[in-house]
């Protein structure tokens, strides 16, 4: 099976598994170990706590197998534009863009710079990666109403999101019910039998991870090698999904 | 090249070692989440696909009224007995309720206790168990918590009742001394594959192999991220063949438990 991971993160973090990397050869090696052959990459800072400081660690990361992830800051006040922004990150081989909203109590439905950001990517197909990570705070981190409202609102824009645990799932599966261009972090679903519910009731609409840097990088390898679907569905999930959102995305 | 490993990474059914998993839930719902094809033949049919032969198995709604969880678990011992041992589910703020679900657990061939006073709302020092100890002792059971606390407070359960078989359910090193001191303390090593947990490497690396038991929390978690941490670990094949299931069988010997796993 090959393995795309959607959020593999480079540098320190709290709680971190010790296999966490912090450069790019640790990335590669990790990768190496587990069997994945590309993955999308951010900085922890940049996730964290301070984007572009986070974004201009990844300067020096160049090479075929890793794809870059910029963090993006939705503060009203900063004065360069969400349109001028892309097309920085878009110069830096940018594929994919992140989004914190938990930095701090951020809606993704109501930030007037998000907005415009997500207008944009839609426009090119570009992946938003939501990603629910703060220090202080663990599962059901997302409104999964709330999100599902995003998510029609920029219908052709592919939103990927992650949080530490997705434990209640009834609101996840009204999520997936309610939008076509959600995709979820199979390493924040860590129910008995989730990959299989999902991709059954709503089709193959998770991505792979290892997890880290929070949880141990052979966790979600058997999911998806023991699930009882399609070889067709286990490689979306585990590798293509997450590929052609980049391959289908117009970055020039 | 690791035989286990390589099936894991196919998605074949683990062979050539018996798989016990210690720590497991039937249900099919709780506040979080829903669960779906978690009927007992169900879950057999998702055991047999990673070659798990037995599940020890209790309630999934550990705040609500033990009796009527603790029934589904009996139901499946009933139904699937080489497959299935179900542990008695006791609340922690309800004493009183304790000798009925003892009794009953016992007749319905259950293999011990199942105590989880973090999800109760009681603070785990003020309870005294004894009374749920005492009518076990002589019962052949093992007791699977949780969290037991502070290590003085598990010392105390474990020289008190030498016949009982004391397990911590989750992965942690609080118990490492009393792992080494007494025959009847094991540790679990379920959820291990998470960062606030005790990662699986570091439970081999300081505990004695033959006090640690696999354990997934399925059908709260999938069996795949409790399997994988062992699985796929860079230690020797014959440990890992005790941790999924030589050292349960051990426990099971002792405690005279029939599981009916027939050699793989």
């Amino acid at each position: 099976m090959e393995y795309f991971d959607a959020f593999l993160p480079i540098g320190r973090t709290n709680s971190a598994d010790r296999s966490s990397p912090t450069d790019t050869d640790a990335a590669l090696a990790v990768m190496d170990r587990f069997g994945v052959s590309e993955a999308l990459v951010y900085h922890t800072v940049a996730r964290d706590s301070d984007p572009e400081l986070g974004n201009a660690q990844l300067a020096n990361v160049k090479h075929r197998r890793l794809h870059k992830i910029w963090a993006f800051d939705p503060a009203y006040v900063i004065p360069e534009s969400p349109e001028k922004y892309l097309r920085r990150a878009l110069k830096e081989n940018i594929r994919a863009i992140l989004v914190n909203p938990l930095t701090r109590n951020v809606r993704l439905d109501h930030s007037p710079r998000i907005l415009e950001l997500a207008h944009l990517l839609e426009k090119r197909r570009i992946p938003l990666l939501t990603v629910h990570r703060q220090w202080c705070c663990a599962e059901d981190s997302i409104d999964w109403y709330r999100l599902a409202d995003f998510c029609n609102r920029f219908p052709m824009l592919p939103v990927v999101a992650w949080e530490f645990r997705s434990r209640s799932n009834r609101p996840m599966f009204d999520a997936l019910a309610t939008t076509k261009n959600l995709f979820i972090s199979l390493s924040s679903v860590w129910q008995a039998q989730m990959l299989e519910t999902v991709c059954k009731t709503f089709g193959p609409r998770l991505v792979f991870s290892l997890g880290l840097p929070t949880l141990d990088p052979t966790s979600f390898i058997g999911v998806i090698s023991y699930a009882p679907l399609k070889t067709k569905d286990k490689l979306a999930v585990a590798y293509k999904n997450m590929a052609d959102m980049i391959k289908e995305a117009r970055h020039e | 090249m690791s035989k286990l490993a390589d099936r894991f990474r196919q998605g074949l059914p683990l062979t050539g070692v018996p798989v016990i998993d210690i720590h497991c839930h039937l249900g099919a719902s709780s506040d979080y989440y829903t669960i779906p094809r978690s009927r007992p033949g169900e879950v057999v049919t998702y055991m047999d696909r990673f070659g798990i032969d037995h599940i020890i198995t209790f309630s999934i709604a550990v705040s609500s009224d033990a009796a009527a969880a603790n029934e589904l678990q009996y139901a499946a011992v009933d139904q699937y007995p080489d497959r299935y041992s179900a542990l008695i589910c006791l609340h922690a703020a309800f004493p009183q309720d304790w000798p009925a679900l003892l009794k009953e657990g016992h007749r319905r061939r259950a293999r011990g206790i199942k105590l989880i006073s973090q999800y109760q709302s009681v603070p785990e020092e003020s309870i005294d168990w004894s009374p749920a100890f005492d009518f076990a002792r002589d019962k052949n059971w093992a007791v699977l918590h949780h969290y037991w606390g502070s290590p003085e407070r598990l010392e105390r359960w474990a020289k008190a009742y030498p016949s009982l078989v004391f397990i911590e359910g989750h992965a942690t090193l609080d118990y490492k001394k009393l792992l080494v001191k007494y025959p009847n303390v094991y540790q679990c090593t379920c959820a291990c594959f998470v960062n606030w947990m005790c990662s699986f490497m570091d439970l081999y690396k300081n505990l004695p192999v033959e006090k640690i038991l696999y354990g997934s929390d399925a059908l709260d978690l999938d069996f795949g991220t409790g399997l994988g941490p062992i699985v796929l670990a860079d230690i020797p094949e014959h440990d890992k063949e005790k941790i999924l299931g030589r050292n349960a069988l051990d426990i099971a010997r002792r405690l005279k438990w029939k599981l009916g796993i027939k050699a793989k």
